[in-house]
C-alpha cells in the first residue's frame, strides 16, 4: 500500500494543527466594509471626499484614505476592530486659503476646552491651530490624530537572503546544470497579469497618496515603479534560469507544512491588505512565482555556501530555522522557503520554494483575516494544493 | 565645425547669467545717501532667491519674462562692511533697505505726522511713494526715542492678478531705518507649483529605483566577470567613481547623492565589459550635439507657452553659485547617469530587448530624474525624454565618452542661465565644449597622420 499520500496529508495537517501563539488579532472586516462604516458615519461635512484610494492594516484596525482628483486635501479614517467611533482626519495643503482665527474662536470651532498644549501655524493664506491633537485649518475642523502605521524595517534577514541570492545567481552561471526557461515564461505571464490588474491593486500604495499630489500622478508613479520591478525580475529570470527537475511529493509536503506554519506564526500585515483586494488571486499567483523563483536562487546559493560543511549542512539549516523562528518576524515565510529549498537537491529547489511560499500565503491569510472572501479563496488554494500533492504522491514511483 | 560650435557655445553662455550685480551696489549706496547716511567700504553682493515663488510668479504671468515685482523671487542682497544692507532687483530697482540706527535719530514725531514724513523721506528712493496707500501704523517708545512703523500698499506692483504686496517702513525719531517689502502670492499659483514639485519628487523616486535595480544588474555582471577571471578595471572604476563623487561634492549635492553617483559610475566602468571602440572621429559629434539639445530645450518654454501651456526654464536657481558649483552640477549627471542609462542598461538588456530596447528604458528612467514643474506635467517629462533620447543617439553613434561629453556641454549651457553672470562661469562652459571638441580632434589626428 502506498502510504505517501497519507504522509503528505499528515505534513500539511501538521502545518495547520500545531498550536501557535496569536501575535496579531485577525481582522474582523474587509477594508471595503470598513470604508462603508466610515461613509455611513459622520465625517467632515463641507469637504468633497473624492474616491477611496488606499487602505492599510495596522495591528488593531484599518486606516483608509480618500482623496479628490485635484489632490489638494485628503481624508484619512481610522476604523478600529473593536466598537469604537470612527476617527477621521483631514490633511490640507499648506497653501490652501482660509481665515486667521483667534485662539478663542478656533477653540469654539472644535469645541476644545482650555489648557493643554496649544500651537498655531501661520500658513501663506490662513492660520492653523493645534489644541493637544485637535486641529483647525482656517475655520475647518481637521479631526483627530490617528495611529501611524509602523515603519518598515529591513533588518538582518533580508540582507542574508540577498547575499544568498547573489551567490545563487553566480552558481547558476558557473555551475549551470540543466537550465530551463519555462519558469521564466510562467513568471513573465504572472507578472504581466499583475500589471494588467494593477489599477485595481493600487489601493496597496498607501504611502504614495500625499497632500498636493494628484491621485493620478501618485497612481502612475506606483504603477511605473511596479513595472520597473517586474521587468527587472523577468530580466533576472531570463539571465539566470531555473534548473530542470521533477518535484518529489514528500519534499513539497514538508515545504507546504513549513510554509503554513510560518504564515500562521508570523502573519504579514501587507497580506491582510492584499486580502481586501478583489484581484487577490492574481497577486497571490504573481507573488508565488516571483518569490518562489527568488527563494530558489537564494536556496541554491545558500546550499553552495554551506557545501564545505558537508554533513553539518543539515544541522546548520535547522539551527538557522530555529533562529529565524524567533527573529525573522514578517520575513519568516521567505526564510522558511529558502531553508526548506536549500535542504533539497538543486533541481527541485524552485518547486519546493514555490510550494512553501504559496502555503505561507494561505497560512498568513487564514491567521490574519476573519471575513469570508479571502478565507474562502485561501481554503480553495489549500484544498487544491493538498490534493495536487496527494495526487503526486500517489502516482510517484 | 569646431569654430562654429565654439562660437555657438560662447554666444549661448557669455552674458546669459543673472546680471545686475554691479548696479546693485551702486543703487543701494545711492539710496542710503538719499536717506542721509553714507555707507563705508566696498559692499558684498550675493544673489538670493526663492525657487517656488519664482516658478509661481512665472506661472502667474503665463510664462512671460521678468518684469516689475521680480524682486519677490530673485534679488541681489548688498551688505556694507560698516553696517547697512539692502536688496535690489535684477533690473536695478531698490527692493528693501536696512540702515544702522543713528546715534542722533532726530526729533521725535507725533504719530499723526508720521505718514507724511515717511512719504517725504522715501520719495528720493521710491519715486512712487506718494501713490502708496496707507494701511496701518503703530508707534512705541524705547528710551528717549519714539519708534514708528507704517504699512503701505503700493499702487502698482507689477505682480500677477491676486498677488498682494505691502511695504513696512520703520522710523526711529525722524530717521528712516528700514524699508521691507513682503509679497503674498496667490494661493492657487503657489499651489500649482508646490503640487508639481511634490509630484516630480514622487516620479523621481521611480527613476532612482530604476538606477538602483540597474546597479544590482551591474554588480551581478561584475561578479560573473570575477568568477570567470575576466579582466575587471578596478583602477578605472575607482578613478571614475572618485571623479563623480568629487563632482557631486563640488556641486554641493547631498552626501548620499554623491556617494550613490560615485558607486554607480565606478561599478559600471569597473565591472562591465569594455565597450567596443568607436572610430575616434565620431567623438566630434559630442559638442555640437550637446549645444543643439541645449538650444532646443532653451527654446521649448516659448513653444509650450504658444501652445497654451507653461514650462519654466529647466535649470533651477543656484543663487549662491560660482564657477565651481556650475562645473560640479554640469558634470555630475554626465558622469553618473550616462554610464548607467546609455551603457549599462543597453548592455544588460541587449540579449532580451536589443541595444535600443535598453536605451529606451534608460531614456524613460532618465526622463524622471530632472523634470521641472510644468502645465501640463507631461510637457516637462517630454522635454526630458527628448534630451535622453538625443543622448542615446549620441551614445550609439559616438560611444559612451561622446554621450558623457555631450551631456556635460548641454547641462553647462542650460545651467549657466541660472547663475550670476561673470566670465568665470562662462569659461567653465566654453572649456567643456573645447574639451569635447579636443576629444574628437586630438584622436583623429593620431589616426590620420
Amino acid at each position: 500500500m502506498n502510504l505517501r499520500p497519507l504522509a503528505v496529508g499528515g505534513l500539511v495537517a501538521a502545518g495547520l494543527a500545531i498550536p501557535v501563539p496569536e501575535r496579531i488579532p485577525p481582522a474582523p472586516r474587509s477594508p471595503l466594509a470598513a470604508a462603508r462604516l466610515v461613509e455611513e458615519s459622520s465625517g467632515p461635512p463641507v469637504l468633497g471626499w473624492g474616491r477611496l484610494r488606499a487602505w492599510r492594516r495596522t495591528t488593531e484596525g484599518w486606516l483608509l484614505l480618500w482623496q479628490p482628483s485635484h489632490g489638494a486635501w485628503l481624508l484619512r479614517a481610522w476604523v478600529a476592530d473593536e466598537a469604537k467611533p470612527v476617527r477621521w482626519r483631514v490633511h490640507a495643503a499648506p497653501w490652501l486659503p482660509g481665515v486667521r482665527l483667534s485662539e478663542s474662536l478656533a477653540r469654539l470651532v472644535v469645541g476644545a476646552e482650555g489648557g493643554g498644549d496649544t500651537y498655531h501655524f501661520d500658513r501663506p493664506a490662513r492660520r492653523d491651530w493645534d489644541f493637544a491633537g485637535r486641529r483647525v485649518a482656517g475655520a475647518l475642523e481637521l479631526g483627530y490624530d490617528q495611529p501611524e502605521p509602523a515603519a518598515a524595517r529591513l533588518g538582518l534577514w533580508p540582507a542574508l537572503l540577498a547575499g544568498a541570492a547573489l551567490a545563487g545567481a553566480l552558481c547558476l552561471v558557473v555551475l549551470p546544470g540543466d537550465i530551463t526557461h519555462r519558469w521564466t515564461l510562467a513568471l513573465a505571464g504572472g507578472l504581466t497579469a499583475l500589471i494588467a490588474v494593477a489599477p485595481s491593486i493600487v489601493a496597496l500604495a498607501w504611502g504614495v497618496f500625499t497632500v498636493g499630489v494628484r491621485p493620478w500622478v501618485a497612481q502612475l508613479s506606483w504603477l511605473a515603479g511596479l513595472a520597473v520591478v517586474c521587468a527587472s525580475l523577468v530580466a533576472l529570470a531570463a539571465r539566470y534560469g531555473t534548473l530542470r527537475g521533477r518535484p518529489r511529493a514528500l519534499e513539497l509536503a514538508a515545504a507546504a507544512g513549513a510554509g503554513l506554519l510560518a504564515g500562521r506564526l508570523a502573519p504579514v500585515e501587507l497580506g491582510v491588505s492584499v486580502a481586501g483586494l478583489t484581484a487577490r488571486p492574481v497577486v497571490w499567483m504573481a507573488v508565488v512565482l516571483a518569490l518562489g523563483y527568488l527563494a530558489a536562487v537564494a536556496a541554491i546559493g545558500l546550499r553552495e555556501l554551506l557545501h564545505p560543511l558537508r554533513r553539518l549542512r543539515l544541522p546548520v539549516l535547522v539551527g538557522l530555522a530555529a533562529v529565524g523562528l524567533t527573529s525573522a518576524g514578517p520575513w519568516l515565510g521567505p526564510v522558511a522557503a529558502v531553508l526548506v529549498a536549500s535542504a533539497v537537491a538543486r533541481p527541485r529547489a524552485t518547486w519546493t520554494a514555490a510550494t512553501a511560499v504559496s502555503f505561507w500565503i494561505v497560512g498568513s491569510t487564514m491567521a490574519s483575516c476573519a471575513w469570508v472572501e479571502p478565507l474562502r479563496d485561501a481554503l480553495l488554494v489549500l484544498l487544491a494544493g493538498s490534493g495536487a500533492l496527494a495526487f503526486l504522491a500517489a502516482v510517484e514511483r | 565645425m569646431v569654430a562654429g560650435c565654439l562660437a555657438a557655445t560662447i554666444y549661448l553662455t557669455a552674458g546669459r547669467g543673472v546680471g545686475g550685480r554691479e548696479m546693485a551696489g551702486e543703487a543701494v549706496r545711492e539710496a542710503f545717501t538719499a536717506l542721509g547716511w553714507k555707507p563705508l567700504g566696498t559692499p558684498m553682493t550675493s544673489l538670493e532667491g526663492d525657487q517656488a515663488v519664482a516658478w509661481a510668479l512665472a506661472r502667474g504671468r503665463g510664462g512671460s519674462g521678468p518684469a516689475a515685482g521680480e524682486g519677490s523671487a530673485l534679488r541681489w542682497r548688498v551688505r556694507f562692511p560698516g553696517g547697512g544692507e539692502g536688496a535690489v532687483t535684477i533690473s536695478g530697482a531698490v527692493w528693501a533697505l536696512r540702515l544702522p540706527v543713528p546715534a542722533d535719530p532726530g526729533q521725535n514725531l507725533y504719530p499723526a505726522s508720521v505718514q507724511r514724513a515717511m512719504r517725504e523721506r522715501l520719495a528720493a528712493v521710491f519715486p512712487d511713494a506718494e501713490q502708496w496707500r496707507w494701511v496701518a501704523g503703530q508707534s512705541w517708545r524705547e528710551g528717549d526715542v519714539t519708534w514708528h512703523r507704517g504699512r503701505f500698499a503700493p499702487a502698482v506692483t507689477g505682480l500677477p492678478h491676486g498677488w498682494r504686496t505691502h511695504l513696512e517702513v520703520e522710523m526711529a525719531g525722524s530717521s528712516v531705518v528700514s524699508v521691507q517689502r513682503h509679497t503674498q502670492p496667490l494661493a492657487s499659483d503657489v499651489g500649482v507649483v508646490m503640487g508639481r514639485i511634490a509630484e516630480l519628487q514622487l516620479l523621481r523616486s521611480v527613476g532612482v529605483l530604476g538606477l538602483a535595480l540597474a546597479l544590482v544588474g551591474v554588480v551581478l555582471a561584475g561578479a560573473e566577470q570575477v568568477a570567470f577571471r575576466r579582466p575587471v578595471r578596478w583602477l578605472g572604476g575607482v578613478a571614475v567613481g572618485a571623479l563623480a563623487w568629487a563632482a557631486g561634492r563640488v556641486g554641493a549635492l547631498p552626501p548620499w547623492e554623491c556617494a550613490l553617483g560615485g558607486v554607480l559610475a565606478g561599478t559600471v566602468v569597473g565591472f562591465l565589459p569594455a565597450p567596443g571602440l568607436m572610430p575616434a572621429g565620431r567623438r566630434l559629434i559630442a559638442a555640437p550635439a550637446g549645444v543643439l539639445v541645449a538650444v532646443a530645450l532653451l527654446a521649448l518654454p516659448g513653444v509650450v507657452d504658444q501652445l497654451g501651456g507653461w514650462l519654466p526654464p529647466r535649470a533651477p536657481l543656484l543663487a549662491e553659485g560660482g564657477p565651481a558649483l556650475l562645473a560640479g552640477r554640469m558634470w555630475f549627471p554626465a558622469l553618473t547617469e550616462e554610464p548607467v542609462l546609455r551603457f549599462a542598461l543597453p548592455t544588460l538588456a541587449e540579449p532580451l530587448a536589443g541595444w535600443w530596447g535598453g536605451a529606451l528604458v534608460g531614456a524613460a528612467l532618465g526622463s524622471l530624474l530632472h523634470p521641472v514643474p510644468a502645465v501640463p506635467l507631461t510637457a516637462s517629462l517630454a522635454a526630458e525624454l527628448g534630451l535622453n533620447v538625443a543622448m542615446a543617439v549620441v551614445a550609439r553613434w559616438g560611444g559612451l565618452t561622446s554621450a558623457i561629453l555631450a551631456r556635460g556641454v548641454c547641462e553647462g549651457v542650460l545651467r549657466r542661465q541660472s547663475l550670476p553672470a561673470g566670465w568665470a562661469g562662462d569659461a567653465v562652459v566654453v572649456a567643456a565644449a573645447a574639451l569635447a571638441l579636443a576629444a574628437g580632434v586630438g584622436r583623429r589626428r593620431k589616426v590620420v597622420p
